[in-house]
């Protein structure tokens, strides 16, 4: 039962154009990761299917219904959170405002007790610092706090764009815990990753894009022992 | 100096301070977090002047009711701004300065229609009390001037807490600090523009309207005040709502102390030379980002 | 000479030909509101080369035009300076007020560059009308009664129309040429990307500053010859009401085209005059108005101004008649 339909997705910045006939499907409650080298397109992809840019070519569907034509707001309203890469958290707003502004459509904003509640059991120095100013918060506790506001929008479909990007290893595995943990909550996740091995082993199902294009696809599995990513990946 | 006259300047300048931050307040909100500099300002300062003189005159009310007609409509203009004139050029290149050539040209087209209308004799507002509050048998501030203050800072505090705790107000701060991921989380950019740039043109005829009582109200009533915006936000740092108020109050209490001890000429003259300085030396203001 | 050049030039003499014998075809009045023009197309083609050409936000010009035109004013009035020194000391003054103000700017960006030389402006304007500079300035009245040109019995109207277009054909080409040499190669890279430019060695201090020299000199002359041709000057020549209706003017014409602001000082200056003198009363007011719709509509049409537009019209009569004669066989 597939929740996320991408097919044939053409798309770019302006003139340049970057993706070329991406298709995957995500199934529910998969987590679903997307590899590839830095520029490969990854980005893209999540900026397509939330609606950041408009695909030449080619259709997002989520549940079944079609989200190619929709404005960001629009698309966020149907429950696809995208996380951005870098984090973006607001600065100058302490946690608590940046949390609240995550439940910011009316569907999240019904649930926002709840969310909150369950946002700061699984993040409970959010909880401790929810005065703190965003931006005076670590690498590591900003990228929880991004992760969190994403959550308040109850996401039926969560994507995460380099969460480990800038953090130690302990730090990251970290994060990959709390992505596990979300996961067995029932949130779906679209992953995006460099790092390789970790991200394979918390995966379902994954497809690698090189060069704007999708070259490989399959089961975590399968894709482990894939020699050209155990080449080109892992370095074996 | 004699304590009486010191006093008096201080009050003086809190005065010229409060209407000064009411009216800065508007422009800052609108740069911050639609991005553009409202050109057409000072145009809807001299409206607001004029609608209370509209409700005055035409509808036969008092002064505190004709607010009601400044604040409709300076709304009501905030929206034809943003709908027809900002919102066309938005994500276009050239946006910026488009947008100050046209909302110059809106600026010059309701001066036209204000001369047409109204005429270009100078009229006078009334006062909304005639009292004076005395220290000491000596008067300090009329009652009027206490309840301008009144009304700018309540309004100003208002929208503080407006922009802390409400769902927009807090849009509208995400959106100056971060609009891509203020998009993701939902927040429809286009709507809260609208709503952005209304609350500010909203501020611009209020202090209209409270500037048309203490100087006359003319078709340059607003001019003055445009620049004196400009220099205010860029003094108190570009974006930042708190620095823009400061710098007003600051700016206030010099106009009035250095216009007492040196004449307006050269207060402003000063003034510019200063605001010159400013940007050579701490162009990021009081409180903006280092630049 | 490059085909560029060449063409500049006959469409110069073209220009020049047809404004040098229309005094026998226009009446007076159009013969005045042509020498107003000729002075603010002198400005905005001034303006325009830091504006457009360098992609420098100077919006402080009117200093260099006020500069220059209280100088001259002032040798003539108090020293008996004949206008023609004058027009050149009035140059020479906006040029040095040209470097006092570009030098600081050098370093600073876009907007902060923007509300800097237009403090210095409100800052001239306000020091301008002190009455402690009335022996230079005038005070708030200005200064009056300023020596005018003469030559022999030619009559003021004719000599100074003549003059103002000399003035005018001696700007453009002169902008031309440097909007051609080096130094408009540089602007231009400043213009593209001033990081760039420098990255490829270009000295854009350099560079600049002269862009502000030649603009302040070109417009200290037309502020000269402003006092001279209406015998006196005020702070007027600062306001904001004329900075407004000269960036119209380069906008509405076109800011990334040479005539652009050429253009946009005709039909601006010939339009509010019209309407100023057709419509009478109160109701003459109208011309704000129609001025601003015009900017709006324009600019939401033809972002690249009037220029634009013609040029468009003109590749589609281009296109039209290609393919009318291909489809004759």
């Amino acid at each position: 039962m597939s929740l996320l339909k991408v097919s044939n997705i053409e798309a770019g910045y302006g003139k340049v154009q970057v993706l070329w006939d991406i298709t995957f499907e995500i199934g529910e409650e998969e987590i679903f990761v997307l590899l590839g080298s830095n520029g490969a397109g990854k980005t893209t992809t999540l900026r397509v299917i939330s609606g950041l840019i408009h695909p030449y070519n080619g259709t997002i569907t989520f549940n079944g219904k079609d989200l190619t034509k929709l404005q960001p707001h629009e698309i966020v309203e149907h429950g696809v959170i995208h996380v951005p890469e870098g984090r973006r958290i607001f600065p100058k707003m302490t946690v608590y405002e940046n949390l609240r502004l995550g439940a910011y459509t009316k569907r999240a904003e019904k649930h926002f007790h709840d969310s909150l509640s369950i946002v700061y059991k699984l993040f409970p120095i959010l909880k401790e610092r929810r005065n703190q100013i965003a931006g005076t918060l670590s690498g590591g506790e900003q990228q929880m706090l991004a992760i969190a506001r994403g959550l308040m929008g109850v996401p039926k479909i969560l994507l995460l764009d380099e969460p480990s990007l800038g953090l130690a290893p302990k730090v990251a595995d970290k994060i990959f815990g709390y992505i596990k943990e979300i996961n067995q909550l029932g949130v779906t996740l679209l992953l995006v990753e460099q790092n390789v091995f970790r991200v394979l082993e918390l995966a379902d199902r994954g497809a690698v894009i090189e060069n704007g294009r999708l070259v490989l696809s399959g089961s975590a599995d399968e894709l482990r022992d894939n020699p050209h990513i155990k080449k080109a990946y892992l370095g074996l | 100096m004699d304590l009486m006259i010191i006093i008096n300047l201080l009050i003086a300048g809190i005065f010229l301070g409060a209407l000064y931050a009411l009216m800065s307040t508007g422009l800052t909100l609108i740069w911050g977090t639609v991005g553009i500099l409202n050109f057409a300002h000072g145009a809807i300062i001299t409206l607001g002047g004029y609608m209370v003189w509209v409700g005055l005159q035409y509808v036969g009310l008092n002064y505190v009711l004709s607010l009601v007609i400044v604040i409709m409509f300076s709304l009501f203009l905030g929206f034809i701004l943003e709908l027809f004139i900002f919102r066309p050029f938005r994500g276009k290149t050239g946006e910026f300065m488009n947008t100050i050539y046209c909302s110059l040209a809106f600026a010059e087209s309701m001066a036209g229609i204000i001369l047409i209308v109204f005429g270009p004799r100078y009229k006078k507002l009334p006062y909304i009390s005639t009292g004076v509050i005395k220290v000491s048998n000596i008067i300090i501030m009329t009652t009027h001037e206490l309840v301008l203050v009144i009304l700018s800072i309540s309004i100003l505090i208002s929208f503080w807490i407006f922009l802390k705790k409400h769902k927009y107000g807090l849009a509208m701060r995400a959106i100056s600090q971060d609009r891509f991921a203020a998009q993701l989380m939902g927040i429809n950019l286009n709507k809260v523009y609208l709503l952005t740039v209304g609350v500010g043109c909203l501020f611009a005829g209020v202090s209209g309207a409270f500037l048309g009582t203490v100087y006359f109200l003319s078709p340059h009533l607003g001019d003055m005040p445009l620049v004196f915006a400009f220099v205010i936000i860029v003094f108190g740092g570009l974006g930042s709502i708190q620095g823009t108020i400061a710098a007003a109050f600051i700016l206030g209490l010099f106009q009035s102390t250095v216009g007492y001890l040196l004449g307006l000429g050269w207060s402003a003259a000063i003034f510019f030379l200063f605001m010159m300085l400013t940007i050579l030396f701490r162009p990021s203001g009081l409180f903006g980002e280092a630049a | 000479m490059n085909k560029q050049t060449e063409t500049f030039i006959k469409n110069l003499l073209i220009t020049a030909g047809i404004f040098m014998v229309l005094p026998a075809f226009v009446g007076d009045y159009n013969m005045t509101i042509l020498t107003m023009f000729f002075i603010w197309a002198i400005v905005a083609l001034a303006w325009n080369l830091l504006l457009g050409f360098s992609n420098i936000w100077a919006f402080g010009n009117l200093v260099f035009f006020a500069v220059g035109g209280y100088t001259a004013a002032y040798l003539s009035l108090k020293m008996g300076i004949p206008p023609v020194l004058g027009l050149i000391a009035g140059g020479c003054a906006g040029a040095i007020a040209g470097i006092i103000i570009g030098v600081p700017t050098l370093r600073l960006k876009m907007i902060y560059l923007a509300l800097f030389t237009f403090s210095a402006e409100e800052f001239l304007r306000n020091l301008v009308v002190l009455p402690e500079f009335s022996p230079y300035t005038g005070g708030p009245i200005g200064l009056q009664f300023i020596p005018q040109f003469k030559l022999f019995n030619i009559s003021f109207l004719i000599l100074h129309y003549y003059l103002g277009l000399f003035l005018f054909l001696l700007s453009v080409s002169f902008t031309w040429w440097v909007e051609n040499s080096k130094i408009g190669l540089a602007l231009r890279a400043i213009a593209g990307s001033e990081e760039a430019a420098e990255a490829i060695g270009v000295n854009t201090y350099k560079y600049k500053t002269l862009a502000f020299l030649v603009s302040a000199f070109i417009t200290g002359i037309a502020g000269a010859f402003y006092s001279y041709y209406f015998g006196s000057i005020t702070s007027g020549a600062l306001s904001f009401e004329l900075l407004v209706s000269i960036i119209f003017m380069i906008v509405v014409g076109g800011e990334y085209s040479f005539s652009g602001p050429i253009i946009g000082a005709l039909v601006l200056t010939f339009l509010d005059e019209y309407m100023r003198s057709h419509i009478g009363g109160l109701m003459s007011n109208v011309r704000l108005i129609v001025m601003g719709a015009i900017i709006i509509g324009t600019l939401l049409k033809y972002p690249a101004g009037l220029i634009g537009f013609v040029k468009q019209t003109w590749s589609k009569i281009k296109i039209n008649i290609l393919s009318e004669n291909s489809t004759e066989k």
